[in-house]
Parts: C-alpha cells; sequence; structure tokens
C-alpha cells in the first residue's frame, strides 16, 4: 500500500515537474529566436537531434552496446544526449554565418557526417538492402514533382528558387527508395549508413539554401512560434484522446469482432435488425394506446386555447401557461405512448433524452422562478442542486433504496414501497388511517374551491382554473382511495395482503422509474443556470409589463420566458448530450436487465465483455450519429458568437 | 411567480391590523403562499433519498431488512440492535477495504486535475491573445469536441495504452512505431490520461472564456514594456483567473472522483487499483448478505464531493454558468 502511494506520488511528480521544464524551455527557446540567433540555431539542431534519435530508438533501429557479448554494457541511453550536442552544432554553426556557400557546406557537411555517423549503431536488424534502380530514380522523381510544384504555384521564379524545394524532394525521394522500399533485415551496415547519411544531407543542404532571417521575421517567428507552443500540448492530447480515437472507432465498425476483416456494414445492419435493439413491431400499437389518445386531446386542446385567446389578443396564436400547459403535457404523454410501444434499446436511449431532458429543464425553470426573491432561496437551491455532486453509481444505489421492492409476505423498507402499502392497507381495511386521509384531502379540496372562487370574483382566469384543476385533481384521488388506490388488497378470507410495486422489474415502465433517477441529479443544473438567466431579466421590463397591466403570470410567459429562452436551448442541448450517453445508472440500477439497456451499455457489454470489438464500434458511432445534429447546431453558435 | 403579488399582500397585513381583515382574506393570503411551500415540498422530495441512505448506513443488518429509515429511533426497542459506526467499520477497514479504493481515486483525481488546468490555461491564453491564421476554426473545432460522446474513443485508446500504436503505411510493407507499448491497462496512470483528454474541450472553453473577458489595456501596456507571452501568461493572467481556475479545479474534480465508465473500461472491475465508484459498484453488484453494507459504502464515496460542493458551492456555480451560458 505504501509502496503504491510513494509511487503514484513520484509518478506525479515527476510527470509534472517534467512537463513544466520541456513547457518553460520550449518557451526560453523560442525567447532565442529574437534575442541570440546562434543559440535559437543551436536549440533548433538539438530538438531535431533529439526528437529523430528518439523516434529511432523506439523503433529499435539503433542501439549502443560496447560489445556484441550478453552482459555488454548498454549505453543507449547516451545516444539521445550525443546527437542533441552533435545537431545543435551543426545548427549553431549555420546560423553563425550569412555566406550562402558557406552556410550550403556546413548544412551538407554536417547534415551528413551526424546523420551518416548513425550507421556505426545501427542494429543488425534493422541494415539496409535497398536496390540500385529505387535509389536512383526515387530521389529525381521527388525532386523533379516538388520543383514542379512550387514552379507551378507560383509564376516567374528563377531556377534557383527551384532549387530548395528540389532538395526537399530528392531528400523524400531518397527516404522512399532507401528505406522505404528496400528490405530491411538483410544487406550491411554500409549501405544503412548511407542510408541516413544522404538523408542528412538533403535536410542540412535544405537548411543552408534558405538565407538566415532578418530581424522582423525572427520576430514573427518568435509570435507565431508561441501559438504552437501554448497550444501544442492541449491539442496534441485532444488528437491523441479524441480525433484518432474516433477515426479509428468509424473504421473499426465497418470490420469483424476481432476488428481483422473488413465487412461492409454489417455491424450497422446488425443493430437495426435486432429486435433486443430496434423494435417496431407493435407500431399499430400507439393508435390504440390510451396515453396517445389523452396525450392528442390534451394537444389539441392546448392548440384550441392558444387559437382563441390569439384571436382575443389580435396574434395568430397565444402561447401563454393557459395553451402552452396543455401542449406540453400532451407531447409528453405522446412521446411516452410512442416509447412504451416500440421497444428495444435504442428508443429506450431516445425515451430517456426525451423523457429526462424536457422534465429535468422544465422542472428546473419552476424551482427557479418558485426560488426567485422568496425566503431561504439559497437554502432551498443548495439542497436541490446538491444531488450533482453526486456520482451516477451512488444516485443509482441511492435510489435502489427508494425503490426496493421486498415479498409481500414481509414487511416493506424501501421508502416508496411502505408508503404505497400503508395506503393499499388503508384503502382495502378503511382503517383510522384511511378516514384521516379523507379528510384531509376533502379540506384540500375545499381550500382549493374557495381560491377559485374567489379568484372568478377576483377576474383572474388564471388562478381560478389553476386551483379548479387542483381541487379536481385531489377529488380524482378521494374516488380512488374508495376503488382501492395503494399496494395491497383483502384476499377472499379478509386478510390485508401486500402488493409492492415492483418498480425496477415492471416493464415497460422500469425505464421510466431510471429515469427519474437522473432527473433528480440534473433539475439542479436546469435551476441553477435558468436561475441565473431569470435574475439576468432586467428589471425595468418586468416593471413596465406591470405598468401596462400584465399579470404576474402574463408577465412570466410574455416577458420572461423570451428573455431566458436561449438559456433554455443551452440547457437542453446540454442535457440531451449527457442523457445520449447515460451509461451508469441502469448498470448498477438493472445491468441492463428486463428490457431497461441502453445504448451506452450495449456498446460496453459489445465492447468489452464480449469482445465484439466492429459491434461495440458500431453502437459507439451510433451515439456519434445522434450526438451530430446537436454538435452543428453547437458550432453555429459558436460560430455566430466568434 | 408569486412574488411580487406576496410582497404586495405582505405589506398590506403589515399596516392593517389582522382585527380589521375578513377571515376570507386571511386565508386567501395565507393560500397565496402555496407556491411557495411547493418549492419547500421538493426540497423535501429532494433531500429524502440521501437522507434515507444516510440514516440507514448506520442501522444493523436485521434493522434495515424489517423496517424503513423512519424507524432508527424504534431500533433498540424492536430488538434489531441499536445503530453505530459498525458498518462503516468493516466496509472501510476489515471487511471491503475501500479505504485503498479511495487512495486510488485520489491517485486518479489528482493529475487529472491538475494536468487540464495547465495545458488548459495556455491553449485558452493562445486562443484568445495571439493572432495566429486560422485562429476562430481552430477554436471552434476544438470546442465542438464538447458533444462527442467519449464511448467513441474507448475500444481503440484501450488498444493504445494496452499495445501502442504502430501505423502500417500502405504498398510498401513498412509500420512506424509512434505510441510505445507500455502496458499502461490497470494502472491508474491510463485512467487519468483519459480524463486529461476528455476535458481538455471543456475546460478550454471555460478559461477562453473568461480569459478573453480580460481587460485588453492590460496586456497592450505590458506588451509595451517589452514583456512576451510567456511573462504576461503567468504574471499576469494567472493570477487574475484564479476564480475561473478554481471553478474548472472543481468541476473536474466532481467529474474525474464520480467517473466510472472510464475506470470500469481502463482498469475493468477487477484488480488493486479500482477507484471508489467501481469498488461501489462491485459492492452493489453482490446481492444478499452484504446488501446492509451498501449504505455506508455509498455515503464513503459520496461524502468527498459533497463536502468539496458544499465548501465551494460559489466556484462550482460559477463554473456551471460560465459553461453552459455564453458570456
Amino acid at each position: 500500500m505504501e509502496e503504491r502511494i510513494i509511487g503514484t506520488v513520484i509518478g506525479v511528480t515527476v510527470a509534472i515537474v517534467g512537463s513544466a521544464i520541456i513547457f518553460i524551455g520550449a518557451n526560453k527557446w523560442f525567447d532565442q529566436a529574437g534575442k541570440n540567433w546562434k543559440w535559437f540555431g543551436a536549440v533548433t539542431g538539438g530538438v531535431i537531434g533529439g526528437v529523430v534519435t528518439t523516434i529511432l530508438l523506439g523503433n529499435r533501429v539503433i542501439a549502443w552496446k560496447t560489445s556484441s557479448a550478453a552482459d555488454a554494457t548498454d549505453l543507449t541511453w547516451l545516444l539521445v544526449p550525443l546527437y542533441v550536442v552533435l545537431a545543435g552544432l551543426v545548427g549553431f554553426l549555420l546560423n553563425g554565418t550569412d555566406d550562402r556557400t558557406r552556410r550550403m557546406l556546413i548544412g551538407g557537411v554536417g547534415g551528413l557526417v551526424v546523420a551518416g555517423s548513425y550507421g556505426a549503431f545501427v542494429t543488425s536488424e534493422a541494415f539496409l538492402a535497398p536496390s540500385t534502380l529505387d535509389v536512383i530514380i526515387w530521389p529525381i522523381i521527388g525532386a523533379v514533382v516538388f520543383a514542379g510544384i512550387k514552379r507551378a504555384r507560383n509564376s516567374g521564379i528563377t531556377t534557383s528558387d527551384l532549387l530548395p524545394p528540389a532538395v526537399t524532394g530528392a531528400g523524400l525521394g531518397w527516404l522512399v527508395g532507401s528505406w522505404g522500399l528496400g528490405t530491411i533485415g538483410s544487406g550491411t551496415r554500409l549501405e544503412a549508413g548511407l542510408g541516413f547519411a544522404l538523408a542528412g544531407l538533403a535536410l542540412g543542404l535544405r537548411f543552408g539554401l534558405t538565407p538566415n532571417l532578418d530581424k522582423n521575421q525572427r520576430d514573427r517567428l518568435q509570435n507565431r512560434s508561441r501559438a504552437v507552443i501554448f497550444l501544442g500540448p492541449a491539442l496534441l492530447f485532444i488528437v491523441m484522446t479524441l480525433i484518432v480515437p474516433t477515426i479509428g472507432t468509424f473504421l473499426l465498425s465497418f470490420q469483424d469482432a476481432r476488428g481483422e476483416k473488413f465487412i461492409g456494414g454489417e455491424n450497422y445492419g446488425n443493430i437495426f435488425t435486432n429486435p433486443q435493439i430496434f423494435n417496431i413491431d407493435n407500431i399499430g400499437g400507439i393508435f390504440t394506446s390510451r396515453l396517445t389518445i389523452f396525450g392528442v386531446l390534451a394537444f389539441v386542446l392546448g392548440w384550441f386555447v392558444a387559437r382563441r385567446k390569439g384571436r382575443e389578443v389580435g396574434a395568430p396564436y397565444d402561447w401563454t401557461g393557459g395553451s402552452i400547459t396543455p401542449i406540453a403535457i400532451g407531447a409528453t404523454a405522446i412521446a411516452f405512448g410512442i416509447f412504451t410501444t416500440l421497444r428495444g434499446t435504442f428508443w429506450n436511449n431516445v425515451w430517456w433524452v426525451a423523457a429526462v431532458t424536457s422534465i429535468a429543464t422544465s422542472l428546473g425553470l419552476a424551482v427557479a422562478v418558485l426560488s426567485d426573491r422568496s425566503k431561504g432561496e439559497r437554502v432551498a437551491k443548495s439542497l436541490i442542486f446538491m444531488p450533482m455532486a453526486i456520482s451516477f453509481i451512488g444516485a443509482g444505489i441511492i435510489w435502489r433504496f427508494m425503490y426496493l421492492a421486498r415479498p409481500p409476505s414481509v414487511p416493506q423498507t424501501g421508502v416508496i414501497n411502505t408508503v404505497w402499502v400503508a395506503l393499499g392497507e388503508a384503502t382495502a381495511t378503511r382503517n383510522g388511517l384511511f378516514w384521516a386521509m379523507i379528510v384531509v384531502l376533502g379540506t384540500i379540496i375545499g381550500f382549493a374551491l374557495f381560491v377559485s372562487l374567489r379568484a372568478r370574483a377576483d377576474d383572474e382566469p388564471g388562478a381560478m382554473w389553476m386551483s379548479g384543476m387542483v381541487a379536481a385533481l385531489f377529488a380524482l384521488l378521494v374516488v380512488g382511495m374508495f376503488t382501492g388506490v395503494g399496494g395491497g388488497s383483502l384476499n377472499e378470507a379478509g386478510d390485508f395482503v401486500a402488493e409492492p410495486y415492483f418498480f425496477l422489474e415492471t416493464r415497460p415502465w422500469n425505464n421510466f422509474w431510471l429515469m427519474v433517477v437522473l432527473i433528480w441529479i440534473q433539475t439542479g443544473f436546469a435551476m441553477v443556470v435558468l436561475s441565473a438567466a431569470i435574475k439576468g431579466v432586467p428589471t425595468e421590463l418586468i416593471e413596465a409589463s406591470k405598468v401596462d397591466g400584465a399579470t404576474e403570470s402574463e408577465t412570466f410567459w410574455r416577458v420572461i420566458i423570451p428573455q431566458v429562452s436561449s438559456t433554455i436551448g443551452v440547457v437542453t442541448t446540454t442535457l440531451i448530450v449527457l442523457v445520449m450517453k447515460v451509461f451508469d445508472i441502469p448498470k448498477v440500477m438493472t445491468a441492463g436487465q428486463f428490457e431497461t439497456n441502453v445504448l451506452a451499455n450495449e456498446m460496453f457489454q459489445q465492447a468489452f465483455t464480449n469482445f465484439n470489438r466492429g459491434l461495440g464500434a458500431a453502437v459507439a458511432m451510433v451515439l456519434f450519429f445522434l450526438v451530430l445534429p446537436v454538435m452543428i447546431i453547437n458550432i453555429r453558435r459558436d460560430a455566430e458568437a466568434a | 411567480m408569486t412574488t411580487a403579488r406576496d410582497v404586495q399582500l405582505r405589506s398590506d397585513s403589515d399596516l392593517t391590523p389582522d382585527s380589521s381583515r375578513g377571515v376570507g382574506d386571511r386565508i386567501h393570503s395565507f393560500l397565496s403562499n402555496i407556491p411557495t411551500g411547493l418549492l419547500w415540498i421538493m426540497v423535501v422530495l429532494w433531500s429524502i433519498p440521501t437522507l434515507g441512505l444516510f440514516i440507514n448506513s448506520f442501522r444493523t443488518r436485521d434493522a434495515q431488512r424489517n423496517s424503513p429509515f423512519w424507524q432508527i429511533f424504534s431500533d433498540s426497542s424492536n430488538g434489531y440492535g441499536s445503530p453505530s459506526l459498525a458498518n462503516y467499520n468493516e466496509v472501510l477497514i476489515t471487511g471491503n477495504g475501500l479505504i485503498d479504493n479511495l487512495l486510488n481515486s485520489f491517485a486518479i483525481v489528482i493529475p487529472a486535475t491538475i494536468i487540464p488546468i495547465a495545458l488548459a490555461a495556455f491553449a485558452a491564453y493562445a486562443f484568445a491573445w495571439i493572432d495566429f491564421k486560422g485562429r476562430k476554426w481552430l477554436f471552434i473545432g476544438t470546442v465542438s469536441l464538447l458533444a462527442i460522446p467519449l464511448q467513441t474513443s474507448l475500444i481503440p485508446l484501450l488498444r493504445l495504452y494496452g499495445n501502442g500504436w504502430t501505423l502500417g503505411i500502405p504498398f510498401i510493407d513498412k509500420t512506424i512505431r509512434f505510441f510505445p507499448d507500455l502496458d499502461l491497462v490497470g494502472q491508474p496512470v491510463a485512467v487519468w490520461l483519459t480524463h486529461t483528454g476528455f476535458a481538455l474541450p471543456f475546460a478550454i472553453f471555460l478559461l477562453h472564456n473568461y480569459i478573453s473577458e480580460l481587460p485588453k489595456d492590460v496586456f497592450e501596456s505590458a506588451f509595451i514594456d517589452g514583456a512576451d507571452h510567456f511573462k504576461i501568461f503567468y504574471k499576469l493572467v494567472l493570477p487574475l483567473s484564479t476564480p475561473v481556475l478554481a471553478a474548472f479545479a472543481i468541476f473536474q474534480f466532481l467529474w474525474t472522483w464520480n467517473d466510472y465508465l472510464i475506470a470500469l473500461t481502463m482498469i475493468s472491475s477487477t484488480g488493486d487499483s479500482l477507484p471508489i465508484t467501481v469498488a461501489l459498484a462491485n459492492v452493489a453488484g453482490r446481492f444478499g448478505q452484504f446488501e446492509h453494507l451498501l449504505s455506508a459504502a455509498a455515503f464513503i464515496a459520496t461524502i468527498f464531493p459533497i463536502t468539496v460542493f458544499f465548501a465551494l458551492q460559489r466556484y462550482f456555480v460559477r463554473g456551471v454558468l460560465a459553461g453552459s451560458v455564453k458570456g
């Protein structure tokens, strides 16, 4: 244990100090470009030498042992500093003179000698046997092609201007002809040494051919290189962990299970013909589902209200609480109707995105509005925000205790089922609790009716309908209690039998109970962002609308909502991206069983449990394509803002 | 929706003596506060799950199996044994040894927080204050990577850490090695390297929003005094950006501490490098006789992020806002 801690500490320290030294060193290096041109040449040469030597070492092309005996001292580690010094010396000399011939001489000879000396360290596995034809033809082709490109792109240039690209082309052609096409592993040390030496000659000549930069050019170089140094490390990491792997996954998704054979679109075909993932057999059920029918009715009602109220205020439609609320409820019901009919992992994912995004955003908005400038705002917001700090795994476990259902014969201990079964017992046995609840509910209905009537007298239709609806809702509950709401019933002998609700097993709604966990977490996020946006609405606007005689609810729908609509958009897109890749919650609560699987979990199982890498990659790409529209929206928004 | 009218009503009742108002008025004013009441009902609903878990973590196995959490005070009279720290002792030290997993988590979280901050600060500065060609589109491209689901990176990354990266050049049958075979799979390094890469687009976005808003004349006068970018960066920009650096640090701490997917992929669910989330999921996966330990284990995994959250909430909120609402 202690060893591991010390190891970690040392590792992290080395990584951080090492990166800091490299970074500061890089900055100092380019400082020299403006101050001391000779030293800049030395450092540049040193860096080139170091990088080339490291690559050769990494590919096991060169090594340095005192003898060929097995117990010979390994001096390989000395090679990097050695070549840093050698190449640095060449750079130093090269930048020390402005004379063209001298520069060519220093560069050419220096490159030839330094690179050629690799031949002394080349391992026998890397001996080179090039074909004579290749090493003659390819440098010529390279020189001609590069000079030709230069010629084609710039008009009116002299022959001497064509020399640098020709040298570059010849050098690259040499590399292709010797190391690229030659046989590595047979041949001689001399040929390998020549292979290095002539490449070095080309590189050195190329530097020698360009004149030294003047002061202005040096300053510009210093400035520009700073962008590279500052961006380099971050972009390198991004390319390594995001861009290259994503391209890799894309290619892999067209390959077989072991990633060896190209099989075209078969993986994608398998995904969308698998009824576990993509099942639309019951599509006709959408039209008979009670949810969709109710949803359509609510939607039409909302539309109708919008139209009618719109005519009153002289607009085609009026989007306020009276119309938006039924439309939102209707749309949600229709969506739930669709997603309980279309089954499979893919549709589960879409359901997750639709439900969590819309509900968390609405609840967040509601809390933001309710808490705005009310007593104890900070405490309330903190507590609702707190789940954001809990891991999805932790949240899944927390909610497993909420949803816990024990067999009917033993006492329930899950929070919700304890209440649910107690309610069932009350309604089934008509005990004291039952009548107490009836009294409480009756009082609430009375109050609600009272408020409704009073609002009617005050001519506030919004409040009137709102409290009327509350009264109706509670009246429904009372009716429900008489007809047996709750988890349990009486058996023939007249004894109460508990019927706990199995939240995680009852399909298809178990999916929704899992979504509740993420809603519980993300409402806080939506609330914080929207609350800040609401506080950002200019007070004058709100005051002005009040002066014009708008009620609270009108102010909310007509002033505040339009002002925060772009923020709502941001919250929605953020949540869509987040919910699309949900993984931990289904994993820890149901492990994807009982038809609650999601794409991220499917991907994990295929790639890392079944070792079907091609299929796993294809599932990952499906996720990617689902997120793509959001990405495009974000890019557009950024491009506008930038 | 309530506020203004509530204020109105409240000030009315301040001015008028209660006796002069009708019963109806008083009931009405009471009922008008219901929306605020709804808020508090929601707060209670939102707190119950965590509270229930916390309370259950102290109760004995019998107690947890026979009664809901709110009956904790009658546990000993019901004969289930009184609440104690025994569960914590067992998960942390004697039984599951979660204390090792906590240390593993720190071994991942610390580098995964510090390194991206440094890299992103350089990059954000370059995007904001160094003029170069293609700056705008490079920045947009970087930030748009925010939305990429990390699932698309996992399979090739795992291969990279396990086997290195060699590229075969077509037609001439040669391979070049770009990334050495370091055999990182199963070690914390693999996890924090991955976290670093994945965090960068967001970190650059967040820090850029802040650093690009710093006053321009500060930079100009520094340039005139002969300072170069590097000097400006560490003498001016870093000290001025402390708030946003703190905001990102908290964000990244929570995100890496709570991460499960990357750790599970790069380390798998066995071995002795498991961070706390993977260990916790393992405890959750073993049903039955250890179920009573689960709440204590979950609370241990949660206590660090929650503490950080409550202690530094101001910065965290700032991070959330800066990350989602463009300035």
